[in-house]
């Protein structure tokens, strides 16, 4: 799992790796190359300058709006075990840039229904919308703006395009792992139709009854009887939910 | 706390339990334990594409090759698998090496 820099760093954390120095400098470099690639029509990316302070970086899309000292990003880069070349600076500000916050108008037009975690504790479950940008995918918190009808009318939608994303099926044994191939993260958009699975499963000849599912997210998830179920899961020391089947047909929004 | 075997070495140690749960090859091991480390064989690159980067931090750290996947076996579990004949120095040495750390 990578982190908002597209770095693994917080697995590597625990290894004794130096880390890269990364100065202001090459961070506002780095903004001023790339920033005419990243911005859109409604995204829009600056350098604000500060007398006696580090310039801040501000990211401005519709109704959401992000600022940053440049020094502050250059550190938590170099926390995240970042490249400090050219490059990897300008790859990880790319990532960066991927994870800003959704707006409202994007998760409505291109949102996505998928499982994540719903407390911090990493314990309970539940949908939420997200948008791909191309490897990342970002979750959409509504604004405040917002009215519940319109965040209803947003949810209902996303649950509907999951159904087109592509999910492939790996029989492993007794175990069957279900994979966005092309973004790991959306693997749980089979969950939205739990009857399409079951039908994908029996036309594979493979056992329908006493399933339990082990989710993960953003993983790829599992789909196994019980004993090979909980043996999975017990196994692991990363977070996970295991659940009956009629609890996945009644997960709520995280 | 798992053995670690590679590619080659859980494939023979699955194609194995198979001849004797097919009643191929004889043994005293109990079937169940030997149907559970078949199931742990198959749970293996389950975990691995699940959850790559416990394993790959590991796998780095002890400079293992890539096809090689932490198993998971209980003792009585692994008592019946060294109870078959004809397995390789590799997956033995594997399994006598004891566990190491994920």
């Amino acid at each position: 799992m990578t982190d908002v820099f597209g770095t693994a760093g917080a697995g590597l954390g625990r290894m004794p790796i130096r880390r890269s120095q990364i100065n202001s400098d090459l961070v506002l470099d780095i903004v001023a190359e790339a920033a005419p690639e990243l911005e859109s029509a409604t995204l829009r990316i600056r350098v604000l300058d500060r007398l006696g302070s580090d310039p801040l970086l501000s990211i401005e899309e519709d109704e959401r709006r992000v600022r940053i000292d440049v020094a502050e990003l250059a550190r938590s880069m170099e926390i995240a075990h970042v490249t400090g070349s050219r490059r990897g600076v300008r790859a990880a500000f790319a990532s960066w840039i991927g994870h800003r916050p959704v707006t409202d108008a994007q998760a409505d037009a291109t949102g996505l229904a998928v499982c994540g975690w719903a407390d911090p504790g990493c314990t309970t479950i539940g949908w939420q919308v997200v948008v791909r940008r191309g490897n990342v995918v970002a979750v959409w918190k509504p604004s405040a703006a917002v009215a519940p009808t319109a965040i209803a009318v947003t949810r209902t939608q996303a649950q509907v395009r999951s159904l087109s994303v592509r999910v492939d099926m790996h029989v492993a044994g007794e175990a069957v792992v279900w994979t966005c191939t092309a973004a790991p993260a959306l693997s749980t958009a089979a969950l939205v139709s739990p009857e399409r699975m079951l039908l994908r499963l029996s036309r594979r000849a493979l056992p329908t009854d006493d399933l339990l599912v082990v989710v993960s997210p953003p993983n790829p998830f599992v789909c196994a009887r019980g004993p090979v179920a909980e043996r999975l899961a017990e196994e692991s020391n990363e977070a996970h939910v295991t659940l009956a089947w009629p609890s996945v047909e009644a997960l709520g929004w995280s | 706390m798992p053995y670690w075997l590679a590619a080659g070495e859980r494939c023979e140690l699955r194609l194995t339990i198979g001849a004797v749960l097919d009643g191929a090859a004889t043994t005293g091991a109990d079937d169940s334990f030997l149907r559970a480390v078949l199931t742990e064989l198959a749970l293996a690159p389950v975990r691995d594409r699940v959850w790559p980067a416990m394993t790959a931090v590991a796998r780095c750290a002890a400079g293992y090759s890539d096809d090689v996947l932490p198993i998971r076996l209980s003792g009585a579990e692994r008592g019946a698998v060294l109870s078959l004949t004809g397995l390789s120095g590799a997956v033995l040495s594997a399994l006598n090496d004891g566990p190491r750390a994920l």
